[in-house]
């Protein structure tokens, strides 16, 4: 039987420029903004603050004056999995509130149908989910900002980085409505992180669409993706030409060449 | 029937089972996990239309074009304008946070007058009619006892109470000086024009930075970002010389730690190096003053290899060179010894208003000022020096040198020097003693909170007012800046303010002949207003500045010691610009705030960056608790061992520390200002402090 979702469908993915970011954080606060995201009087415990998109600054750990750092951008990495479909979150949610949408290649996540088990974060090997062990609180007045595309969530419920996926709706509805245009164009979708990016660092678009940047950056030798051994088959890529960066993108055995790590792709 | 004690347990048990095959279990834990999540107080956002509205960022005197979106009349997020000339749709994570700062709690609701020492609500008309009778009271008699400190002058609006100072008769008027006051004077001595400079590093091929922080907030922020990422495109060279590997240091090709204070020697060694592979035409006079900083004395004295002074030579020498200036964000005086130093490397890489060099813009006028008409009170007092002395006839003010205890009324627009001044405990005893100050804030900041009377303004997104974006996009331009939201409390521009103040006090009304500030802003911008408008900005692309003579001149200082006895302070304290945390007039909103590591703000507690060779020194092991002294103050800290940073010398973010606004901001690590002091500049007479000595002791 031909499934649906064996067709060529469009698989949504991001490249982000490791020597071009510069940790300046606009992407998170982008975030946060477009999503609703709540913030609470003490956000310094990071394992509580819900960062869809969190700047991880690693350093090479070696003494001064041979140190060296970059900064990488996580949102969730919308991992496919060893078959198209089966990401470690997915897999794992009692009450698909988290699924995969094989017409776009985004792991969603349902609010109203999840009910706080977390096994999903705990299957996450990205740290990309988060808890909200408290009700979101806005201050007297800061609720006029809340947009009215995404819901605020409550006490109770994971949530994550939908890749902007009510911008996708928003976008999509134009084209139902449209009499002329058939189908998305690349600048038409893009996620709230890479617009704002100052860097220019983040490339959003099809990874399936060859007319789509993304499509041939991904390809660049200097491309990686985080913890490819684990076959997660993410859809963010990393960029860097330094060697070094690269290699903290996964778990490597003494000997092992910088690379030689690469997951075959399967599905679409 | 006989009840017997087992029918009661048959009955339980019966019930139980019965229970458990019926759907009632089920249906409750379903119901309760339902209204468990059905919390009233969860907000569910109002739909509605959604449009978009333009205009430019003032939160920094980087100007970005941003447009907001809107759901209806509220403004739900901030964005960058895709294709505008300064930012082309970046946006950073303050201006971004727009929101949070238009609907802040924080903010100043109505005008305010303190009453019995508690600031109260009054109406406008009042508040104005207070100002009016304060400022009318002492004008004939010391008009010239009354100040102005604004926070920037680069808008229509700052220009006004400029102007407005000026016709009621004070020579006064106060900002804090930046790099670029600096770079002006430097530019003024070295090429004697009065001109604006603007650096384009996206066209350099090698760039020798001696601690900007190009990414760090340095320029216009977004516009230098997005200069560094053409850069990176481009395979530039970025060296980045500092004793603190900022965040540019991190996306720099190289880090060149250096001890603080000895850029001016580096500068002059690079240019001595560079001078013998290269002579650019007149720098002959240059040559003798230069054989003073022969390679071992250089490399002694900052503490960098002479191959590598050789080796960055040499890279100057042979590309496109520009080399650079203005301490982090830039936001400090900095030193005219250090300045001079650079741009004579940038002389002598004859980069002067070329291409990937340094442009020298003489601004053209797009404000169409009428000519004012002073009464004889402000025409005296034009005549008399400003409370601070014309030692530094060149500089425009000194705001390190104010309080001063003859100003009598003080006005504060844009800034909350409370806070953001060196030595801030000072600062804040001189001015209690100052009998009337008045405030414009939008928030209630350390400032405001001891004004006498609040006046508050607009804040970015409900403002009104035209800003000169030239060093932004290195050509003459300016911006116009849109109210995108109505008004959310009781506030008013700045220039509406002042118009309709100077029309109540006798004999300035004659300076301000505009009926209202709509008036003025189409009078000032005539013809061009509509084209403004419609476009966002006007630059005046076909600027081409003109070839410039040059002198050089010799340094008073070769480094400049931090302040402070090494013998009682061993360590060196470098304050730096994290432009996740906004260090300005505008506390760091709780979007910025949470974006910060938990190795700058931990719970309450800020942290002091320590290298692990001399945490060992001093038996300190990470997140120690510390106390950081210095000359001017102290305060307790946790440790933050890092690699990124030299031996001797510990570092403190700034931005934090706030006694005024909200619990996400309020009481969180330490203001880094309280402990720094200010060294007088022999040149231009500003504060050149950058760094200053410190010890740390165990608590």
């Amino acid at each position: 039987m031909k499934k649906e979702h064996d067709k060529v469908n469009k698989k949504y993915g991001m490249v982000v420029d490791l020597d071009k970011c510069t940790g300046c954080g606009s992407c998170m606060v982008a975030c946060m903004s477009e999503n609703n995201v709540p913030f609470k009087e003490d956000e310094s415990n990071k394992l509580d603050s819900i960062t869809w998109m969190r700047v991880y600054k690693v350093s090479n750990k070696k003494p001064y004056p041979n140190n060296e750092v970059f900064y990488i951008p996580r949102p969730c990495q919308h991992c496919g999995g060893q078959h198209e479909g089966h990401s470690p979150c997915v897999s794992v949610c009692p009450a698909t509130a988290t699924d995969y949408d094989y017409t776009t290649g985004i792991v969603s996540q349902v609010y109203t149908r999840c009910f706080g088990c977390r096994y999903c974060m705990a299957a996450c090997p990205y740290h990309a989910r988060y808890f909200n062990w408290w009700d979101p609180v806005w201050p007297d007045g800061m609720e006029k900002y809340l947009s009215p595309n995404v819901s605020p969530r409550m006490r109770g419920i994971v949530e994550k980085c939908s890749f902007c996926f009510h911008r996708y709706q928003v976008a999509m509805e134009e084209v139902y409505g449209s009499d002329d245009k058939e189908a998305l164009e690349e600048g038409d979708y893009q996620t709230a992180c890479t617009q704002a990016c100052p860097a220019g660092a983040i490339t959003f678009g099809d990874l399936n669409d060859e007319t789509h940047a993304v499509h041939k950056l991904k390809d660049d030798k200097n491309a990686f993706r985080l913890l490819e051994r684990l076959g997660t088959n993410t859809k963010i890529y990393y960029i860097s030409e330094r060697e070094w960066v690269r290699r903290a993108g996964d778990n490597y055995n003494p000997g092992e060449k910088t690379g030689s790590v690469k997951y075959k792709t399967e599905g679409h | 029937m006989k009840i017997y004690r087992r029918s009661f347990l048959a009955l339980g048990v019966g019930a139980a089972v019965g229970t458990a095959l019926s759907p009632l279990p089920w249906k409750m834990v379903d119901d309760s996990s339902i209204w468990s999540q059905n919390w009233p107080w969860t907000p569910v956002p109002k739909d509605g239309a959604i449009s978009y509205e333009d205009s430019v960022c003032t939160l920094c005197s980087g100007n970005c074009g941003i447009k907001a979106r809107k759901i209806e009349d509220r403004v739900i997020k901030v964005e960058g304008k895709e294709d505008h000339i300064v930012n082309d749709g970046g946006v950073c994570l303050l201006g971004l946070s727009g929101p949070q700062l238009l609907y802040s709690p924080t903010r100043v609701k109505s005008p305010l007058k303190k009453i019995k020492g508690k600031l109260r609500k009054i109406s406008w008309e009042d508040a104005i009619t207070e100002l009016s009778e304060k400022l009318s009271g002492i004008r004939d008699e010391k008009s010239d006892k009354v100040a102005v400190i604004s926070g920037n002058s680069k808008s229509l609006s700052t220009l006004l109470l400029k102007r407005f100072l000026k016709a009621y008769g004070s020579p006064n008027y106060f900002t804090r000086a930046t790099m670029n006051d600096t770079y002006k004077q430097v530019i003024k001595k070295m090429h004697g024009v009065d001109a604006t400079p603007a650096f384009n590093i996206d066209k350099a091929d090698y760039i020798l930075s001696f601690g900007s922080g190009i990414i760090d907030g340095w320029g216009s922020p977004v516009n230098s970002i997005k200069a560094n990422s053409k850069g990176v495109d481009n395979s530039r060279k970025l060296v980045q010389i500092e004793s603190r590997m900022s965040n540019t240091a991190i996306v720099a090709d190289k880090w060149v730690p250096i001890k603080p204070g000895t850029d001016i020697t580096l500068a002059y060694g690079i240019a001595a190096e560079v001078i013998k592979m290269k002579e650019p035409k007149g720098s002959a006079s240059l040559k003798p003053f230069l054989n003073k900083y022969g390679l071992s004395k250089v490399a002694e004295v900052t503490g960098i290899d002479a191959a590598q002074i050789t080796e960055m030579a040499k890279d100057f020498a042979t590309n496109k060179s520009i080399a650079i200036c203005g301490k982090g964000a830039g936001n400090t005086a900095g030193s005219f010894d250090e300045f001079v130093a650079v741009h004579t490397l940038n002389i002598l890489a004859n980069n002067i208003n070329k291409k990937g060099g340094v442009q020298v813009i003489k601004d053209s006028g797009f404000f169409n000022w009428s000519n004012m008409k002073m009464d004889s009170v402000a025409k005296a007092a034009n005549k008399k020096q400003a409370i601070t002395g014309n030692k530094f006839p060149d500089t425009e003010s000194f705001l390190n040198k104010l309080p001063n205890e003859s100003v009598e009324v003080l006005l504060i627009a844009n800034d909350n020097p409370l806070y953001t001044m060196a030595d801030s405990d000072a600062v804040k005893k001189a001015f209690e003693k100052i009998p009337y100050k008045v405030s414009f804030s939008s928030f209630m900041d350390e400032t405001t909170e001891i004004a006498d009377l609040v006046l508050p303004v607009n804040v970015n997104l409900e403002q009104t007012d035209v800003v000169s974006i030239t060093e932004s996009v290195q050509k003459p331009g300016i911006g116009y800046v849109a109210p995108v939201s109505d008004l959310q409390f009781n506030t008013k521009d700045l220039g509406e303010i002042l118009i309709e103040t100077a029309k109540t006090i006798d004999g300035m009304a004659d300076a301000f002949p505009w009926d209202d500030y709509e008036s003025c802003i189409s009078a000032i911008l005539g013809d061009k207003l509509e084209s403004l408008q419609e476009e966002g900005v006007i630059v005046n692309e076909d600027y081409r500045a003109k070839n410039l003579s040059f002198k050089f001149i010799a340094p008073k200082n070769e480094v400049l010691a931090p302040k402070g006895d090494k013998g009682v302070y061993p360590l060196v304290l470098v304050p730096y610009d994290s432009i996740r945390i906004p260090n300005g007039y505008i506390g760091a909103p709780p979007f910025a705030v949470k974006t910060v590591s938990d190795k700058v703000i931990k719970g309450k507690d800020g942290f002091v960056e320590i290298n692990p060779v001399t945490a060992k020194q001093l038996g300190l092991s990470d997140k120690s608790s510390v106390k950081v002294k210095t000359s001017e103050g102290s305060c307790k800290v946790k440790v933050n061992l890092s690699e990124q940073i030299m031996p001797g010398v510990v570092a403190m973010a700034k931005g934090l520390g706030h006694t005024a606004y909200d619990k996400y901001l309020a009481g969180k690590g330490v203001n880094v200002n309280n402990l720094l002091g200010t060294v007088e500049d022999p040149v231009t007479g500003s504060n050149c402090a950058w760094a200053i000595r410190c010890k740390i002791e165990k608590v």
